[in-house]
C-alpha cells in the first residue's frame, strides 16, 4: 500500500503532530478556513501517497506542499469567481458578491488581517507565515526556491507592507 | 541582496530581521552587532523590526479562525452524495474524529480521497480516482461522534492504542459501502484516526469510552490490535457482533 512511504504508526504520529500547526498556517495563507481544510488534507494525502524521499526534513515539506496546494486551489477559486462575476448580470437570480462590510462587521481583526495578507506577494505571504511558525531561514529558502539572504530581504519588505496597512507601530513611539 | 554594514554604514531592514531571528552567524553577525554598538539610528530600527514582528504574532493569533472540529459547514452529512454512486471506491483515508481532551487542535473530521484501483481486483471495475468526501455529523467536544470511510482494502485493521479504565469496542455487520466508527457512550478523551490501511483509536488509561464500528459486506479480514498487540481477527463472513473488552486487566 504505502511500503515505500511512512507507515501506519508514523504516519498517525505526523498527523497528531503537524495537523495543528498546518492548519493554522494555510487557514492564514489562504484567508478561508474551509479551504484550509482541504489543503492539510491534501498535504496529509499527499505524505501517505507520495512521500518525500528526504524523511530529515518532513515538516518543511508538508508546510511546501501545503503552500504549493494552497496556490493552486486559490488560483482554482479565483477563477471560478470570475466566472460567477462575468455571469452576473445575466443571472440576475445570482447571489451576490460576498460583502466585505458584512465581514468586517464579523470579526473587524480578521478581516483586516487576511486582507492584509492577501495583499502581499505569494512568495512574500509564505516565507512570512512560515516565519511565524518557526521555521529558519535556511529552511524558507529551500522551501520557496530562494537563497537564505533574500528570505530576510522578503520578510522586511512583507513587514513593511503590513506594518502600514496593519498599524503595526501602533503601540511604538516613534 | 542584504547591504554590507561595513560599505553602506547602516543595517538594512533584511540585516536586521537576519539578527533578529538567528539566521545570522559568525562574521556576519558580528559586523552587525559591532555596528548596532556604534549606530544611533539601527538600534532603534531593529526595536521597531521586532515590535512590529510581536505585534503581527498577536494580529495573526486573534485572527485566527476556530477549531474547524466545530465550525463544520452547515448540511454535514455529504455521506448521502458518496454512497449514492453505490460502489465501492478506493480511498486512502485520513480523517479524524475527535473527542474530550485529546482534541487539542481538531481538524475537523475529515476525509478520503480517492487512491486508485484497489477494489479492481474485488468488483472487476476499475475505480474512478474520484474524491469521496464523507464528513460525519457534527461531534461537540464531549459528546459522541461518528467517522465514516470507505476501507481501501478487503482487509483492514482497527487499532486501539492502549488499554482502558473501560469500555468496549463492538465491531458489528453494516451495510453500504462504508466502515463507519462511533464513539458510543463512556467518558474521557478519544480520538478516531482513519488511516490508509484501516481505523486507529487514540485513547488514554483513564478513559471508559466504547466503541462501535460498522463493517460493510465485501470486507474479508479484521484484524483488532490493543496496545500492539493483536487481540482478535475477524473474517467473513459475520456471523453478529463481536465484543472486545478494552478494560485493563487488574
Amino acid at each position: 500500500m504505502f511500503g515505500s512511504g511512512f507507515d501506519r504508526a508514523e504516519l498517525a504520529a505526523l498527523f497528531a503532530g503537524h495537523r495543528g500547526e498546518l492548519y493554522r498556517y494555510a487557514a492564514r495563507w489562504t484567508g478561508d478556513p474551509d479551504l484550509a481544510e482541504d489543503v492539510v488534507q491534501e498535504a496529509f494525502v499527499r505524505l501517505a501517497e507520495r512521500p518525500p524521499a528526504d524523511r530529515s526534513h518532513v515538516r518543511a515539506w508538508l508546510f511546501r506542499v501545503a503552500t504549493t496546494v494552497a496556490i493552486d486551489q486559490q488560483r482554482a477559486s479565483r477563477r471560478r469567481l470570475e466566472l460567477v462575476r462575468r455571469g452576473a448580470d445575466r443571472l440576475p437570480m445570482a447571489d451576490p458578491p460576498p460583502d466585505p462590510a458584512v465581514e468586517a462587521e464579523r470579526s473587524e481583526t480578521r478581516y483586516r488581517v487576511r486582507a492584509a495578507l492577501a495583499g502581499l506577494e505569494e512568495r512574500d505571504r509564505t516565507v512570512l507565515l512560515m516565519r511565524e511558525q518557526g521555521f529558519s531561514h535556511r529552511e524558507i529558502a529551500a522551501a520557496v526556491d530562494t537563497t537564505e539572504k533574500s528570505v530576510g530581504t522578503m520578510i522586511a519588505r512583507a513587514l513593511e507592507k503590513l506594518a502600514g496597512r496593519l498599524d503595526l507601530d501602533g503601540r511604538v513611539d516613534r | 541582496m542584504t547591504t554590507d554594514v561595513r560599505v553602506t554604514g547602516h543595517a538594512d531592514d533584511a540585516d536586521l530581521l537576519r539578527l533578529l531571528d538567528g539566521a545570522a552567524g559568525g562574521e556576519e553577525r558580528a559586523a552587525i552587532e559591532a555596528h548596532l554598538a556604534a549606530c544611533g539610528a539601527c538600534p532603534r530600527r531593529r526595536d521597531l523590526l521586532r515590535a512590529r514582528s510581536a505585534r503581527l504574532a498577536e494580529l495573526l493569533a486573534a485572527a485566527d479562525a476556530p477549531a474547524p472540529a466545530f465550525a463544520m459547514r452547515p448540511g454535514a452529512p455529504r455521506r448521502a452524495a458518496a454512497i449514492a454512486g453505490a460502489r465501492w471506491r478506493a480511498a486512502a483515508a485520513l480523517a479524524l474524529l475527535l473527542g474530550g481532551a485529546l482534541a487539542v487542535q481538531p481538524v475537523r473530521a475529515w476525509i478520503v480521497r480517492s487512491a486508485g484501483v484497489l477494489w479492481a481486483a474485488a468488483t472487476g471495475k476499475a475505480s474512478r480516482p474520484a474524491p469521496v468526501t464523507v464528513v460525519p455529523a457534527p461531534a461537540p467536544r464531549d459528546s459522541a461522534g461518528a467517522v465514516a470511510f470507505v476501507p481501501n482494502d478487503p482487509a483492514f485493521t482497527v487499532r486501539v492504542t492502549g488499554r482502558q479504565a473501560g469500555g468496549t469496542l463492538t465491531i458489528e455487520p453494516g451495510e453500504g459501502p462504508e466502515v463507519i466508527a462511533a464513539i458510543a457512550g463512556g467518558s474521557g478523551p478519544a480520538e478516531l484516526l482513519v488511516l490508509p490501511d484501516g481505523l486507529e483509536i487514540g485513547t488514554t488509561a483513564s478513559s471508559t469510552r466504547s466503541y462501535r464500528v460498522r463493517v460493510p459486506p465485501g470486507v474479508a479480514r479484521i484484524t483488532v490490535q490493543v496496545a500492539g498487540t493483536t487481540v482478535r481477527v475477524i473474517r467473513a463472513p459475520f456471523a453478529g457482533p463481536a465484543v472486545l473488552d478494552l478494560q485493563r486487566p487488574r
